[in-house]
């Protein structure tokens, strides 16, 4: 057997079990199928390129869902240069008194898109990694114990981590971290 | 309640899980602490993002990425060093001669394999980068741009894994402090990108964790 075909038979066996739920993931984090389409097929790339480290694994849905998020978070910087601008346009819809039934107008779905799509570029601002942990735990719904198994870190690391990175999240959708300065640059002859 | 508590529970109060005593006291903190109402709002989002309708996969979508997927790895190693090559090369032939120190260890332009500066992250602690942009002559509104990959983030920047400013660069030495800290194991890599009408230069900096 060549090791394509190897390679392929390999790639199906352990991606093929975890498919619907990536693609049902990457339809939460898009507009549209052919979006999702292609965002999965990244995933899908960086599977077999990872073949052997992935056959190793023991969580691999979560894996696989780890770097759907990291794709994602590529995906959506590349399709807005300035996405810090993108998203802190528009009302807070967000509230800690969660969201109702009443915010959406005649025409729902265009509106929730619009929500969904707010919440996506946020979400790319907070870094692969804040936002593939946070989201595989409140999108995903991951216990702290696999996250504990997936990224390696320990329990109270994650926790503080899910926690900073929520608020951030929620300041990120509420305007109030966008006029910090990116960087400073400083004398280095100290 | 206090923040701790009240952290641990914003996920199932915005599912709208938790029991009546837990959901009041985790209000009444909420609606006085800053930091707790902006996670929950946080939560809300991501909640908003969950109930959202994902259909199923379409029929055949497996096998046909599947095959994509297989096909693009073969050519994937050859695409990258073609546009490797394409890019630096344009880059060596610019005019203006800009070049990038890192602790002292030259960063040629044109150089696309990972330096080997002595510089390794740490989780413990931000550690600051010096680098030091070299031209030949002064340059204005020329745009800097630092993008990291892997588990390195710009300390202060919330993880943002591009930044991108524009500063007038001075004829000679200009001096840059980043301080870089890892955010998770395997280290990382950052991408210096010097940007001016006349030239575009990039360079790759690898930033191992300090183990």
């Amino acid at each position: 057997m060549s090791k394509r075909t190897s390679d392929k038979a390999r790639f199906a066996a352990l991606v093929q079990p975890h498919f619907d739920a990536l693609y049902g993931a990457a339809r939460r984090l898009t507009l549209s199928p052919s979006d999702a389409e292609d965002l999965v097929q990244d995933v899908c790339l960086k599977a077999l390129e990872s073949i052997d480290e992935l056959q190793a694994m023991e969580f691999r849905r979560a894996w696989l869902l780890k770097v759907l998020y990291h794709k994602f978070v590529d995906r959506q910087r590349a399709k807005a240069r300035s996405p810090v601008d993108q998203a802190v346009t528009g009302a807070d819809s967000f509230g800690p008194e969660g969201m109702t039934g009443n915010e959406f107008g005649p025409d729902e779905q265009v509106d929730r898109d619009a929500h969904a799509a707010r919440i996506m570029r946020a979400m790319s601002i907070l870094g692969e990694q804040e936002c593939g942990l946070l989201a595989l735990r409140d999108i995903e719904e991951y216990s702290l114990e696999e996250l504990q198994e997936v990224t390696g870190l320990p329990k109270g690391t994650i926790k503080s981590r899910l926690h900073r990175t929520r608020s951030r999240l929620g300041r990120l959708l509420s305007n109030k971290e966008l006029q910090k300065p990116l960087l400073r640059i400083v004398d280095s002859e100290k | 309640m206090n923040c701790n508590e009240v952290a641990e529970r914003i996920p199932a109060l915005a599912s709208g899980l938790l029991p009546a005593d837990e959901h009041d006291a985790c209000r009444s903190h909420v609606a006085t602490c800053e930091d707790c109402a902006d996670a929950l709002r946080g939560a809300n989002a991501l909640q908003f993002l969950r109930k959202r309708d994902t259909g199923t996969a379409p029929e055949g979508l497996f096998g046909r990425i599947l095959d994509d997927v297989t096909r693009t790895a073969e050519n994937d190693f050859a695409k990258r060093r073609f546009w490797m090559g394409t890019a630096f090369g344009g880059a060596i032939a610019a005019s203006l001669l800009v070049a990038v120190m890192v602790l002292g260890v030259l960063v040629r332009p044109g150089e696309m394999a990972p330096t080997r500066a002595e510089f390794y992250v740490s989780t413990e602690e931000a550690r600051t980068m010096h680098i030091a942009i070299e031209a030949d002559q002064a340059l204005p509104g020329a745009e800097i741009s630092i993008l990291l990959s892997g588990a390195v983030e710009v300390d202060g920047t919330g993880g943002r894994r591009e930044l991108v400013w524009t500063d007038d660069l001075e004829s000679g030495i200009n001096r840059l402090s980043l301080p870089l800290l890892a955010s998770g194991v395997g280290g990382g890599q950052m991408v210096v990108r010097l940007r001016h009408p006349e030239s575009e230069q990039m360079f790759v900096i690898d930033l191992p964790l300090d183990t």
